[in-house]
């Protein structure tokens, strides 16, 4: 069996790393510098938005994972953790998850 | 299981665009006859992309900016890579924007949100590529 999980939104992620607060604060500043939100004028994007900057960060983040299910689980290393990255907050939004499989 | 196999061929006539490759997945899905499943759309090339985000212009040149800062074309020099070839940047490209999709199939249809929207981003073009795209389900 697999399971894929999305984010429905391209400002949005589904990702898998380390369940550890030093390292989502030194992702949120990795990001910022890698496709800073401010000046929202320095995008084309953002005539009527201003969320350019959520749409590149989800691109590093990714889309989407893919993961194993054996014997009923999840297949993970010691480690792995499912996240769900929110790059441009403060609406509904949503994840799929889609398990197939025998 | 159902399954269908398709191999896509593109020609970019520039070195770098983004294609949308949208319609022709739909269609592929509904020729498979796959109800419940999942479709694998990826590069068959390690200087191209295949990726999901909005069918906007404006965002469209502001990724072409943001890679070209990320990871430079030129000089062509500062890559070893660069030897015989010049497209190292078109591969480090390519591994911001991802290789391939998985896109859920639910009803027989692609189980998108509102704006999401499946591209084929070439790097380094100018010569025939493809693109694989494999349906699987029931």
């Amino acid at each position: 069996m697999i399971c894929l999980s999305n984010a429905m939104h391209i400002t949005a992620s589904v990702f898998i790393n380390d369940d550890e607060p030093g390292l989502h604060q030194d992702f949120e500043v990795w990001l910022e510098r890698l496709a800073p939100e401010k000046p929202y004028s320095q995008y084309r994007h953002n005539t009527a938005e201003d969320n350019a900057d959520a749409h590149l960060k989800r691109t590093v983040m990714g889309r989407e994972v893919v993961v194993a299910v054996t014997a009923g689980q999840l297949d993970f290393g010691p480690w792995e953790q499912i996240f769900y990255g929110e790059f441009d907050g403060k609406r509904d939004k949503r994840v799929l998850v889609k398990i197939i499989g025998e | 299981m159902k399954s269908l196999t398709k191999e896509i061929w593109m020609n970019v006539p520039q070195r770098r665009a983004i294609v949308s490759i949208h319609n022709e997945v739909e269609r592929l899905v509904e020729q498979s006859g796959v109800r419940d499943g999942l479709v694998l759309v990826n590069a068959m090339h390690i200087t191209a992309s295949v990726f999901i985000n909005d069918n906007e212009s404006g965002l469209h040149h502001d990724y072409e900016v943001w890679l070209e800062k990320l990871a430079p074309e030129k000089p062509y020099s500062q890559y070893q890579h660069n030897g015989s070839e010049d497209n190292a940047d078109a591969h480090l490209k390519r591994q911001v924007m991802g290789r391939e999709v998985v896109v859920a199939i639910t009803d027989g249809k692609l189980h998108l949100g509102p704006w999401e929207h499946i591209f084929y981003y070439e790097f380094d073009g100018n010569r025939k590529k493809r693109l694989l795209v494999k349906i699987i389900g029931e």
